[in-house]
């Protein structure tokens, strides 16, 4: 159990570190519009040529759609099954190594308890520190969800004991979902051949991301229980899959943007 | 828990999902169409002789720190001087905006000041409608007090008055401090996919882009046909846009009329702004939804569309809702087929398509401004539309309790950041 709660903290350490180095890198892109002013009071207006408005280049012919569409889905989905499935292996041997919970040394409850608890010490300790920051309001709902599903179990302690959640559907609405995402993201992005061997690339790394995230899922359902599990699924999935995938996507526009 | 609340809740939860679902896939639906469907076509320019009387009206509440810019801007526009008029509304200022708006009034004879006393009505519909009474023009323009606007936007902005069935027209607001900080870049982000695209298609295809109370024009004919200027509303913009579609008019979104205005630096000042905004939409919703659904003047898809942008702000309210009873239910029902089927449902339509929608849109707005590098910030939407989240459900609450004790709502200003010097 210890060595679940491990895998599963460094995964949502990793997720971190992913959005604060997106962050740093996003922060100074300069991402105003050329906008049509001679002579302002403020030093930050720029002056320039009117903004594009609505005029779109022009699109790539439908075969190039097709095949753009097709390659990526292939991409992420041969990655995220094939990649699961080895996965899934080392989930199964991490379980087995297992040996801290079964001979008792450490309350079985408390290593249930480390991960929800552990998110709300870290939220508490953000809520005065962040008081005039822009994420501040994210912290207040996230400590809402957390509070609120920490008094509902409170209330039927039975259900932190790990139920048997159908795991299938949750990677198949996240593969179709990322599928799609990456899908449309690639027609307004893909112009030429090399932007399409990036977006391949990206959908391949698209497909790795929803493999560990899923294996992180696995790993929860077999921890927690009852809506401290759903919680961790509701931050895997937005954070772990889906904002790793648009920080990955963001720090290749500005690095490529940047060179 | 018993049976009967067992089938409210999940009676609830599918319908709202339901309602919340079909208002992000317009939202899909809608890029899908800017992307694969036609362009629009350019705005014809209007012969000198043809343009309209035109009263451009400045509502200005303690405004010292931006009204200069927006008035040098104003007095150097590309419009034919007789038929041109700049109303400011000094609105129980404090500050110096008095003295400066009197300042251009006494070196451009095109520029009235009118200062409302510190007894008058408070609240900027209150201001508008005494500029409005005190003008003639046929064509009334609104910016704010932060706003830039550039010399040629009322030439475009009036153009499609040349069709008798426009009521009013909206311009496209484009943040001039994106770079500020990362609330001003992911607000940027918000309006481009909300102008460029959403309002972009609306009106391609005949339905109702949104008239937003700044960067404007309204005919004055076509309120007055509608009642007039509501000043009780704090979505007066809103409100004007739906009684003109329910008596069969239309609002023309004009693409090419760019005017530049000030993004809230603080999320503080954004989160007053969103739940003001947040209370009006409501309000409208409440007044205008059915009769928006058998507005029999207009095209049944204009009427589904326009009411399903009635519960844009209605749908952070279902989601977290639907959030919470997802996360009680497996405790109430255990992990059943149905009370997983919902909490899937929910957390899908929270992570997956609930942040899909808007990131696709605002991703086909960058592609079509021709800035592509800014999408790279998408990934920290969540800070903004977790403070919207936040904003919209304080809102709604708050519409609730004003309703249910008869209060009236009162009307909050937006800070302004800009330096004055």
């Amino acid at each position: 159990m210890l060595n679940i709660l491990i895998a599963v903290v460094v995964y949502e350490c990793l997720v971190a570190l992913a959005f604060i180095l997106c962050w740093r890198l996003v922060r100074d892109v300069d991402t105003r519009l050329p906008i049509l002013t001679t002579d302002g009071h403020d030093m930050r207006h720029r002056s320039g040529t009117l903004a594009a408005g609505s005029q779109v280049p022009d699109r790539p012919g439908a075969l190039w759609q097709v095949l753009a569409l097709l390659l990526g889905a292939v991409a992420l989905g041969g990655v995220a099954l094939s990649l699961s499935g080895t996965l899934a292996d080392l989930s199964n041997a991490l379980s087995a190594a297992d040996t801290v919970a079964p001979d008792g040394r450490i309350d079985p409850t408390l290593l249930k308890l480390a991960l929800p608890v552990g998110q709300l010490a870290i939220l508490l300790a953000l809520f005065p520190r962040f008081r005039n920051a822009v994420q501040f309001p994210a912290i207040i709902v996230h400590l809402f969800l957390i509070v609120f599903c920490l008094l509902v179990t409170l209330l039927d302690p039975v259900r932190i004991e790990t139920g048997k959640p159908t795991l299938a559907p949750i990677f198949a609405t996240n593969l179709v979902l990322l599928v799609l995402t990456h899908g449309l993201l690639t027609l307004l992005f893909c112009r030429n051949w090399r932007e399409l061997v990036g977006s391949v690339l990206l959908a391949a790394l698209a497909g790795g991301i929803l493999a560990l995230g899923s294996m992180a899922i696995a790993l929860i359902s077999s921890l927690l229980g009852g809506p401290l599990f759903f919680f961790q699924l509701y931050l895997v999935s937005a954070f772990g899959i889906f904002g790793l995938y648009f920080c990955v996507t963001g720090i290749l526009l500005a690095l490529w943007d940047r060179n | 828990m018993t049976a009967a609340a067992i089938v409210f809740l999940v009676a609830w939860n599918v319908t709202t999902t339901f309602l919340a679902l079909l208002v992000l896939l317009r939202q899909v639906a809608v890029t899908l169409l800017f992307h694969f469907g036609r362009r629009g076509a350019e705005s014809r320019p209007v012969p000198d002789a043809e343009l309209p009387r035109v009263t451009v009206i400045v509502p200005a509440h303690n405004e010292e720190r931006v009204i200069r810019g927006c008035l040098d801007c104003l007095t150097r526009m590309d419009y034919p001087a007789d038929r041109y008029e700049i109303i400011v509304i000094d609105d129980r200022s404090r500050d110096g905006t008095g003295a400066i708006a009197d300042d251009f009034a006494a070196r451009h004879p095109c520029v009235r000041v009118i200062h409302r006393p510190q007894d008058a009505a408070p609240g900027k519909p209150a201001a508008l409608l005494d500029a409005i009474n005190s003008s003639t023009s046929e064509v009334l323009v609104f910016f704010d007090a932060d706003y830039l606007p550039p010399p040629h936007i009322i030439r475009r902005l009036v153009a499609p008055f040349a069709d008798p069935l426009v009521g009013a027209t909206m311009g496209r607001v484009v943040p001039y401090n994106a770079n500020a900080n990362m609330l001003t870049k992911l607000l940027d982000l918000e309006r481009r996919g909300g102008y460029v695209v959403d309002q972009e298609v609306r009106h391609r295809m005949s339905l109702l882009p949104q008239f937003g109370g700044t960067t404007g024009a309204v005919r004055r004919s076509a309120l007055e046909a509608v009642g007039g200027w509501n000043t009780v509303s704090l979505a007066e913009d809103t409100d004007l846009t739906y009684r003109l579609f329910i008596a069969g008019m239309k609002v023309a979104y004009v693409a090419d009329a760019e005017c530049y205005e000030e993004s809230p630096e603080t999320w503080q000042v954004r989160y007053r702004q969103v739940k003001r905004w947040a209370i009006g939409h409501n309000d409208c919703l409440g007044r205008y939804f059915l009769a928006t659904l058998g507005a029999t003047r207009q095209p049944l898809m204009a009427r589904l569309d326009a009411a399903l942008v009635l519960l844009v702000y209605t749908v952070p309210s279902l989601v977290l809702l639907n959030l919470v009873i997802a996360l009680a239910m497996p405790a109430q029902l255990g992990e059943t087929w149905a009370s997983l089927s919902i909490m899937t449902m929910s957390l899908t339509l929270f992570t997956g398509i609930g942040n899909f929608a808007p990131f696709y849109q605002i991703a086909a707005g960058c592609v079509s401004d021709g800035q592509r590098r800014a999408f790279s910030a998408v990934p920290f939407l969540f800070v903004s539309s977790f403070t919207s989240l936040l904003a919209c459900n304080v809102g709604v609450l708050q519409l609730l309790k004003d309703k249910l004790l008869g209060i009236t709502t009162q009307w909050d200003k937006t800070q302004r950041f800009r330096s004055s010097s």
